[in-house]
């Protein structure tokens, strides 16, 4: 991990066309400004792990749950008695 | 212009039949999905297919790795799908700038113990139908969550 030290109104690139902007610094915690392609996503770090756990947790198990499988019926059933859009 | 590489979404996969469990697959649909999936980003060619029989669950399945998948629904049969905004530059990310091919779809978990289904509807798919192109989002409010109950909001 590279390790920098950085002061309000200071700033760090990476690459050719990201840059970290330190824009105010108090005791615990800092405001960041990013500036990157549109086209390159930027998360809380937390947030993406949850959601990469929760995708690992959508793709595991259910296609032998016999449970939710009787449940994916129970709610075709619903869905169709209901006049549901297919 | 983000240059995304565009795949042939109209072609049948070959040579494999696709299932969810033991339910077959019908209607497939290729999808890339740029950035991969979070948790398997090293995944981006997939399928998007229908649940014989189980509408209106679809199934997002890798086509690199077909063990890996997903039930999905399209947020059109969930009521919370008002709440959920897409911001402009996310479907500009996908390319998609006809209205009409534009559909945001939620990938569904189980709970084990009690059956319920949960929609996570914090990070959505979002889909460029007439392209191929898909991209996994991460919305910001904080009304939307991971676990949205189906029993809830199934219209």
């Amino acid at each position: 991990m590279l390790i920098l030290t950085r002061k309000s109104g200071e700033s760090i690139r990476i690459g050719n066309e990201i840059v970290v902007h330190i824009l105010e610094n108090s005791s615990n915690q800092m405001k960041i400004g990013i500036s990157a392609p549109r086209e390159v996503p930027v998360y809380r770090n937390e947030v993406y792990e949850k959601i990469q756990a929760e995708n690992r947790a959508a793709s595991t198990g259910a296609s032998d749950n016999t449970i939710a499988l009787e449940g994916l019926r129970k709610f075709s059933e619903r869905h169709s008695s209901s006049g549901g859009k297919s | 212009m983000n240059q995304v590489a565009m795949r042939d979404n109209t072609a049948e996969p070959e040579g494999v039949t696709l299932k969810y469990g033991n339910i077959p697959l019908q209607g497939e649909k290729r999808l890339n999905l740029i950035h991969g999936l979070p948790g398997f980003e090293h995944l981006s060619a997939f399928v998007l297919a229908e649940l014989e029989d189980y509408a209106p669950f679809c199934a997002l399945v890798s086509e690199d790795e077909p063990e890996i998948s997903m039930l999905i629904i399209n947020l059109q049969f969930l009521s919370i799908s008002n709440n959920v905004r897409v911001p402009g530059r996310e479907w500009d990310a996908v390319v998609a700038n006809n209205k009409d091919a534009r559909e945001i779809w939620a990938i569904l978990k189980t709970d084990h113990q009690s059956g319920e289904f949960l929609a996570n509807v914090k990070a959505p798919l979002i889909v460029n139908t007439e392209q191929g192109i898909a991209k996994q989002i991460i919305l910001d409010s904080e009304d939307l969550v991971v676990d949205y109950p189906l029993s809830e909001g199934l219209l």
